[in-house]
């Protein structure tokens, strides 16, 4: 019974990766075609690219997880992508601006060029791709659980886990971002239709529809319907504080960096920042599986099973499969993009631009590709080896990718933010975290750590900036006099 | 011309975020009364997507519309 999913899902599998090797198989191999697809992708291409890479294994495991678990405190979600776009309509053309005309692949080369700093791109390339790694893993993880728990136990997710990690590794290596790209075009299509389908069939099949379920949460357990949520401890401080962190630190993340280059022109960046708050919308419908399935399965161990579990229990294998094809695709359209982020760092910026300067961008890109198994089977043996690890580490991850926004934004904006200012806020906001993290345990004032990471590195950043010499005049113009 | 509508779009901008923090949330943090179905919470965290949405929309037109910078 149960194998029909799974052969749905494989045969899912099967036809991306096809789909993700042809679509590089007859270009020409170089750096810009390998790293950010020649910076050709128009509307659509660069649509489904960035939602399919945001858009994660967390927004279909996770959300659900958390709207079960501790309720409304979820809503930060969905409202925080859709104030990154807000973000992203103003920085995006100038990252993309900056990015074609000084010829930049990775978010380093900014920082280098603009701090005239080879140091500080090693830095923060380090620093992106020690937090890009869990992140990574926590998708294998959740590609494996997806295809175990949807195939009901049909495969293991070790297995699983391996099967999806040697299909991104094909296509990744042959095509690149393009690979990715027109996977991703399957992948978000996928992706919306089984969120928003399950949206709709879960409070229907038990409650007759979505108004009748929350009619019954909000007798049973009106706390999961507003802050500070069912555990109680998420109110109005840490919610204003996730949000703002998440919605600037955003678009720091390496990987979504490199995917602004790959637009064809700004316009293209301006249009999908207004039609990328539609693909929000689709985060709802899995919150209200949460709840539904927090209504029809209490008191399950792992909240982010809850949809899966219930999927399997009470609902046709095909839809199964549908439904974990559309969480596998999540997931693989978001590893696939952080393997080849994490490869790009280390080929770009920690060997070309820091180790051997002598390298040409050739090189670089030749041994970018060759990382692309390496960093997959790291991953993976970090995966098999430690696999609780993870949460800790990803909480971090996005605190500390978050670092590089004063860096990014002040330059942009500011002629007058120097190297020192930079350097010292992000290892400031950096400390801050890890104190606060492993230090007190508990956040001062319920606000998110990452928060207070980002409010120091602020404030250092100025400080120091307004303490140091101004940058050289020639440099600054080369930069912005950028056409 | 063109500076007095980039400064609206950042004043667009910037609404984004005061929909979605506090002190507004303090405001529409509750249960009742349920709009099409949703609770208020719930719903004013979706309708607050699409006016998102709606303003970034007119953003666009601002800066790359008629009289802004043209394509």
């Amino acid at each position: 019974m149960t194998s029909i999913s799974l052969w749905i899902i494989l045969g899912w599998l099967l036809l991306s990766t096809v789909v993700g090797v042809l679509a590089g198989v007859k270009r020409k191999f170089s750096m810009e075609e390998w790293f950010v697809g020649q910076r050709g992708f128009g509307l659509i291409l660069f649509y489904v690219v960035a939602a399919a890479e945001i858009y994660s294994a967390f927004a279909f495991l996770g959300l659900a997880g958390w709207a079960y678990k501790f309720g409304s405190p979820i809503y930060y979600g969905p409202m925080y992508n859709v104030l990154a776009y807000t973000l992203f309509f103003f920085i995006g053309p100038l990252i993309w601006k900056y990015g074609k005309a000084h010829g930049y692949v990775t978010e380093p080369d900014f920082f280098i060029h603009r701090y005239q700093s080879p140091s500080l791109g090693v830095v923060v390339a380090i620093i992106g791709f020690l937090f890009t790694i869990p992140y990574l893993q926590l998708q294998i993880m959740g590609t494996g659980m997806i295809i175990q728990l949807s195939s009901g136990g049909a495969i293991g997710w070790q297995a699983a886990v391996i099967l999806s990690s040697l299909a991104s590794v094909l296509f990744v290596t042959i095509s690149g971002l393009r690979g990715i790209a027109w996977t991703n075009f399957l992948q978000a299509i996928l992706m919306l239709v089984a969120m928003l389908s399950v949206g709709f069939l879960f409070p229907q099949k038990f409650f007759g529809g979505v108004g009748e379920m929350f009619r019954r949460l909000s007798e049973v357990s009106p706390q999961h319907l507003i802050l500070p949520g069912k555990a109680g401890t998420m109110g109005f401080g840490w919610y204003t504080s996730t949000i703002l962190m998440s919605a600037l630190g955003f678009w720091m993340w390496p990987h979504l960096f490199l995917t602004t280059y790959s637009a064809k022109s700004v316009h293209i960046i301006r249009r999908n920042a207004v039609i990328l708050p539609l693909f929000a919308f689709a985060l709802i419908p899995v919150i209200i599986v949460g709840y539904t399935c927090f209504l029809v399965a209490p008191g399950l161990k792992e909240p982010d099973h809850a949809m899966l579990i219930t999927l399997t229990r009470h609902f046709p294998p095909w839809i199964a499969g549908i439904v974990g094809a559309g969480g596998t695709a999540a997931a693989i359209s978001t590893s696939s993009a952080l393997t080849l982020s994490c490869c790009t760092l280390f080929a770009r910026n920690i060997y070309q631009k820091g180790i051997y300067p002598g390298a040409s961008d050739d090189q670089a890109a030749r041994l970018a590709r060759f990382l692309v198994p390496v960093v997959t089977l790291l991953a993976l043996l970090l995966t098999f080896l430690r696999p609780k690890m993870l949460v800790a580490l990803l909480l971090l991850g996005y605190s500390g990718i978050s670092q590089f926004f004063p860096g990014v934004f002040l330059g942009l904006f500011w002629r007058r933010v120097a190297k020192a200012g930079v350097y010292a806020g992000m290892m400031a906001g950096i400390a801050t975290l890890l104190i606060i993290n492993y230090g007190l345990k508990a956040s001062p004032y319920g606000i998110f750590f990452g928060f207070w990471g980002l409010l120091v590195n602020l404030a250092i950043c100025l400080l120091v900036t307004l303490l140091s010499n101004p940058p050289p005049k020639e440099a600054l113009d080369q930069f912005y006099g950028a056409k | 011309m063109q500076k007095h509508r980039k400064k609206i779009a950042i004043l667009l901008g910037l609404i984004n975020f005061l929909g979605a923090i506090w002190p507004v949330t303090y405001f529409v943090n509750r249960t009742q009364p349920f709009v099409l179905g949703f609770p208020f919470f719930l719903f004013w965290t979706t309708l607050w997507i699409f006016v998102c949405f709606l303003n970034l929309a007119i953003c666009y037109f601002l800066v790359e519309g008629r009289g802004g910078e043209r394509p």
